[in-house]
């Protein structure tokens, strides 16, 4: 029987760009929810530095309740001010984003490293 | 102290007993050894007889009235008879008993609040469920020129899907929307939802208004994880035209009766719920709608649906059943038909998320209310 995982990994506070990122790997639903979704938004609730990034690289898979904690962290994130970013999502979590919106909403780019960069000028 | 607590009863029973025995045995060797006239066989059997009945109620005290008085509030507890705690605190077998007897029946207490408890929530969700599906539409509104078929199964006693049928001017309203997750909290969010649409809808004709004034009551209600994606459509009887705006709500899908293909529309715009003006992402749009032609709207419970191997029932697979069975059935035998689809690639594998179809199809604007075939229940055959 298919039995989905989902792993959370909070990486160290980085003190110099003040930003917090972590990385989701495996499946994001409501067994996901329950095993990791409390300590994402303590995480979340706990922040504040200046950019919140959420690794979702190896992310697979991810529903309403997964989406709504990546909602929640970017309201408190632009709350306090700070910067909140997506990071390299496969293409399913990338569609489930743009077709509910969040993506054209939040920051995006292709490594942690990219947040920090300067917005290229048109 | 606790020499004499545990075993109590036994311990000095054998004690008296066994000093008895021994003074009896000594007195008849003396008796015999050293001829002590004193010593009479009647004298030794009263005091053989006396310590015998006193190890006899040192016996009964200590652990046959007590074990008995246990035993009935145990026959009192198992027949159903009010009974009470038997306190005791010996630690020998009688005191074992009385802690378990006590521990029974405290967690019996605990069992049979739960119970009640759970029967009280139980019929709360009950009436919530039945709610919930009075709020559901029975059958749409009577507009010449389409016939509407619509399914919807809950993964829990109430679910987070929702649809309706509002006519208002000579216009018909209609939308499918899904909350976060499933369950008590998204069944609020629906709920909430459908009114605010249904009121909005007499405010403005707006697609776009009534979304954003609908997103702006429920952001400032709900918490912050949970919002609800919507495509709220509008069809004009007299001019045939039909307009969505999309709330982040799946892909509408089009069967195009003159090509049998089945063409995939993205909803667009942002969830309701996520931020609290949505007024400048949502778009409103115009679509053809030939006559023949069928829409289907649907919950991502439905391309989500997985089989015993985590595959996803996905996109592809319902245009390949829409474009199947659209072009042999109306809307209703179609959405039956899809559904048997999904049920059988999940194949028994349980879901865990709400289900919900519908399928709109343009007929001729002469079409009678005696077509329109409308159904909530969820059938698979």
């Amino acid at each position: 029987m298919y039995s989905p995982t989902l792993v959370l990994t909070i990486l160290p506070f980085d003190t110099a760009h003040l930003a917090q990122a972590c990385r989701f790997a495996g499946e994001f639903d409501k067994l996901g929810m329950e095993k990791v979704g409390a300590e994402f938004l303590d995480l979340v609730s706990n922040f504040s530095g200046s950019y919140f990034i959420v690794d979702l690289e190896q992310l697979h898979f991810i529903n309403s309740e997964g989406i709504g904690v990546l909602i929640a962290a970017y309201s408190h994130a632009t709350k306090i001010g700070a910067k909140f970013f997506l990071v390299r999502p496969d293409s399913h979590v990338r569609d489930i984003l743009q077709t509910l919106g969040l993506w054209d909403l939040v920051g995006h780019s292709d490594s942690i490293e990219q947040c920090f960069s300067p917005p290229l000028s048109p | 102290m606790n020499f004499f607590r545990r075993n109590f009863g036994i311990k000095i029973f054998t004690l008296l007993s066994g000093v008895g025995l021994s003074l009896g045995l000594v007195l008849i060797f003396l008796r015999i050894r050293y001829e002590l006239q004193f010593l009479t066989l009647e004298f030794v059997a009263y005091g053989i007889v006396f310590f015998v009945l006193l190890a006899y109620f040192v016996f009964w005290f200590s652990v046959s009235r007590p074990l008995r008085e246990i035993i009935h509030e145990m026959e009192a507890l198992l027949t159903g008879r009010e009974y009470k705690k038997f306190f005791s605190k010996r630690i020998d077998e009688i005191g074992v008993m009385a802690h378990f007897f006590n521990e029974i029946t405290r967690k019996l207490h605990t069992f049979a609040g739960s119970v009640s408890e759970g029967q009280n929530m139980a019929n709360e969700l009950e009436v919530a469920a039945r709610i919930q599906k009075n709020i559901l539409p029975a059958r749409p509104s009577t507009v010449p020129g389409l016939v509407v078929s619509a399914m919807s199964r809950p993964a829990a006693r109430v679910g987070g899907d929702s649809f309706d049928f509002i006519e208002n001017d000579g216009k018909l309203y209609f939308y499918i929307g899904d909350a976060t997750g499933h369950g008590v909290p998204a069944g609020l969010i629906m709920t909430m939802v459908n009114a605010l649409v249904r009121a909005f809808v007499r405010v403005s004709s707006s697609l776009v208004t009534i979304l954003a004034d609908v997103n702006r009551v429920l952001k400032s209600r709900i918490e912050k994880t949970l919002f609800m994606s919507l495509v709220l459509l509008r069809f004009d009887s007299s001019s045939g035209s039909l307009s969505f705006a999309g709330a982040g709500h799946e892909h509408i899908l089009f069967y195009r009766a003159a090509t049998g293909q089945c063409d995939i529309i993205p909803a667009g715009g942002i969830a309701l719920g996520m931020i609290p003006e949505i007024g400048t992402l949502v778009k409103e749009q115009v679509v053809d709608f030939a006559e023949g032609d069928m829409l289907f709207l649907y919950t991502d419970g439905i391309t989500e649906a997985r089989n015993s191997q985590g595959e996803l029932y996905g996109l592809e697979r319902l245009k390949v059943a829409i474009s199947k069975f659209a072009s042999q059935y109306p809307p209703q035998p179609t959405l039956t038909k899809i559904a048997a689809d999904v049920g059988s690639f999940v194949a028994g594998v349980q879901q865990t998320d709400d289900m919900t179809l519908i399928a709109v199809q343009r007929t001729s604007a002469s079409s009678d209310a005696s077509q329109f075939q409308f159904s909530t229940d969820w059938r698979e055959t």
